[in-house]
């Protein structure tokens, strides 16, 4: 087999795991090749209009699980192949050193057994490290089930390590996953857990102290191929991001794979699904909301016409109108339109001067949405005060409007964003 | 009202900027292309590069408004727009009058301009971070063009030479006809003046890596979420020329 065929068959295997981020790593360059970009850095889009930061492979596709939802599984009838860590190593530093990438994404199946596994993936790793001083970006993966010794070196060689979840209850993972066990995942994110926090405080100790994945670790759930709620999956995030401090929560929109009877049939991809998902995932990280404000036991699946947040201040409008230039930041940003930057803006802004409905606007606000949730100097800047229904009519965007042979409508700009939505790329 | 000719360089600017702000009026124009027709009654006054002078002024900028409003009056510069200087000069007249509380009036109608224009530069530098592609053209040399909208090649040198200390380089923006060189026994870089002369060569290796780079592009997208719109809103057309695997 070429190395062109392996390098295909084993992007095809891994491009289902859609985390892509490259920040968050400083690593310096120590007289070798690469460096870590702590802001990340995409290098190209693919035609699904997702970015390519970082080369996506898997060691092998050689695998001795079968979980339903993964094209990889033992059952599966695909072309398997294996790259040696030279290859693996070849591979990386070529693409790096044209600028092609920001570093390497390591994943795998599992060969013989989780520990066998880990010691290849490490293999890989500390070969690009220490024989090509190469110190790009590294994302491994963690085998479920590996020895706590294996995750403690794969640490030492990667940026960010994960251990994917993929189905949000315990049920769930039985019934698709049965060779993966929840406790096989949760225990050594918890490892993990643990030892980014000591590597911390060690580094706060002796500055000289390698980094234990710096950029922290993540993981990812399946979206659609079991019956839980929207409600379930951001709880089980929020607790994994104030308990384990992950870095990242990424949600995959299942793409059906395979025809196994334990899966359900859909159609398309649940794309919009996830990306509501990814809206509560970034109001939960950045803009200090609480999965119990988001839903709750009577509506636990986001309503597809509204974004979480709006449908929120829409249940809430007896906190509304904001004064921009009284309210605290915490407010600003939860009001719909005004984004992490145009609320610091304002409140930088307005040290300096009284804000105008039309400041608010070159600050970088969404005027669309924020017009019936503010004032500014005691002005609306939309033309009538908020009442729940008429407002709601305002706010929701047409679902599935693609101009495909429609008349032109004054609205072809909405549609155009609507596809932005619809894809939940982020 | 009199207009400034300068030589393009970030020095000449400050140095029109003092003289302009030295003479007292209001100027008509600063720029750096030569009016095609100066109009009958137009006074262009040509200025001669100072750059002791134009240290003396940026300090003074840092000094008195900030070295953030330095910063933005640099990158906007570096967006070559017509007319960037004269919003340059009017930022300025409102910094010394304001001083350090400049920054923060991001939405005072003489502020907004100049950060939208440094914005744009910070971005699109950024963007080619990622969008440069080096194609080995000698065994160890590697050569990238580039074609961006604004004058980003100081922002982005140092980042690479950190990356590729190790390898000789070159990023040439085709459409300045300016290019930073890497020296990698150095580990120095210059930003100067290049000219294309042919098509460049590349050796066997790097056709390999190019082939294998475009397979692998391909194969990584997934069929069902297939989106063109959404990949052409991140990656627009004009920076895909000088993209190996577009």
């Amino acid at each position: 087999m070429t190395l062109m065929e392996k390098l295909e068959i084993l992007a095809d295997g891994a491009k289902y795991d859609v985390s892509c981020a490259s920040s968050g790593s400083a690593r310096r360059n120590k007289g070798g090749i690469g460096n870590g970009a702590s802001c990340g850095i995409c290098h190209s889009w693919t035609a699904d209009g997702r970015c390519v930061s970082l080369l996506k492979i898997l060691l092998t596709n050689h695998c001795v699980f079968d979980c339903a939802y993964c094209v990889n599984r033992r059952s599966n009838d695909i072309r398997r192949a294996s790259l040696t860590p030279a290859e693996v190593a070849d591979l990386t530093i070529g693409f790096y050193r044209r600028n092609c990438i920001e570093g390497l994404f390591l994943s795998t199946g599992v060969v013989k057994n989780p520990d066998h596994t880990m010691e290849l993936l490490i293999a890989a790793v500390r070969q690009l490290r220490e024989q090509h001083r190469f110190s790009g970006y590294i994302h491994l993966k963690i085998v479920p089930g590996a020895d706590p010794l294996l995750v403690r070196e794969a640490g030492c060689y990667a940026d960010r390590v994960s251990i994917n979840m993929e189905l949000p209850t315990r049920e769930s993972l039985a019934l698709l996953a049965p060779d993966k066990s929840r406790d096989a995942v949760v225990a050594p994110m918890r490892r993990v857990a643990e030892l980014i926090t000591e590597n911390r405080e060690e580094r706060r100790a002796r500055r000289k102290t390698p980094p234990f994945a710096p950029a922290g670790q993540s993981t990812q759930l399946i979206v659609g191929a079991t019956p839980e709620s929207d409600l379930q999956i951001i709880r089980l995030s929020e607790g994994l991001y104030r308990r384990l401090e992950l870095k990242r929560v990424y949600y995959s929109a299942f793409v059906p794979v395979s025809g196994d009877r334990r899966l359900p049939p859909l159609p398309t991809p649940p794309l919009l699904r996830e990306h509501r998902l990814y809206q509560a995932d970034w109001l939960m990280r950045f803009y200090g909301f609480a999965s119990h404000e988001l839903l709750d036991e009577s509506a636990p699946l986001f309503d597809p016409e509204l974004d979480p947040k709006t449908g929120w201040a829409l249940r809430h409008l007896h906190l509304f109108p904001v004064e921009v230039n009284r309210a605290c930041y915490e407010e600003l940003l939860r009001v719909p339109g005004i984004g992490v930057r145009s609320a610091q803006r304002i409140v930088r802004a307005r040290r300096c001067g009284h804000l105008s409905p039309d400041d608010l606007t070159r600050l970088g606000v969404v005027m669309k949405r924020a017009r019936y949730f503010v004032t500014a100097r005691g002005r609306f800047a939309g033309e009538c005060a908020p009442d729940a229904a008429g407002l709601r009519a305002r706010l929701v965007t047409p679902r599935g409007a693609k101009a495909k042979g429609v008349q032109l409508s004054l609205f072809d700009g909405a549609a155009a964003e609507m596809q932005a939505v619809v894809t939940g790329e982020l | 009202m009199a207009v400034y000719l300068y030589d393009g360089t970030f020095d000449g600017l400050l140095t029109a900027l003092a003289t302009a702000r030295e003479s007292g009026d209001e100027p008509g124009g600063i720029t750096a292309t030569p009016p095609l027709q100066g109009g009958l009654f137009q006074d262009v006054r040509k200025v001669a590069t100072d750059r002791e002078r134009a240290a003396v002024f940026a300090g003074e900028i840092a000094a008195r408004i900030s070295p953030y409003a330095l910063r933005t009056l640099y990158r906007a510069f570096l967006a070559e727009v017509p007319g960037g200087e004269l919003l340059g000069y009017s930022y300025l007249t409102l910094g010394w009058r304001v001083g350090g509380r400049l920054g923060g009036m991001l939405a005072h109608e003489r502020v907004a301009p100049v950060h939208r224009l440094a914005l744009k530069v910070g971005r699109e530098a950024h963007r080619m971070l990622g969008f440069v592609r080096f194609r080995e053209v000698r065994d160890g040399f590697y050569y990238a063009s580039i074609e961006p909208d604004h004058h980003v090649l100081p922002l982005i040198a140092r980042h690479f030479a950190d990356r590729f200390g190790d390898q000789h380089w070159v990023i040439h923006d085709l459409k300045r006809g300016k290019g930073i060189v890497h020296d990698a026994a150095r580990r120095e870089w210059v930003l100067t003046e290049l000219k294309q002369c042919r098509a460049p060569q590349f050796t066997e290796r790097e056709l390999d890596f190019q082939r294998l780079w475009k397979s692998y592009f391909g194969h990584v997208a997934v069929e069902e979420r297939r989106n063109l719109r959404l990949q052409q809103s991140k990656l627009p057309l004009k920076y895909r020329k000088y993209l190996t695997e577009l």
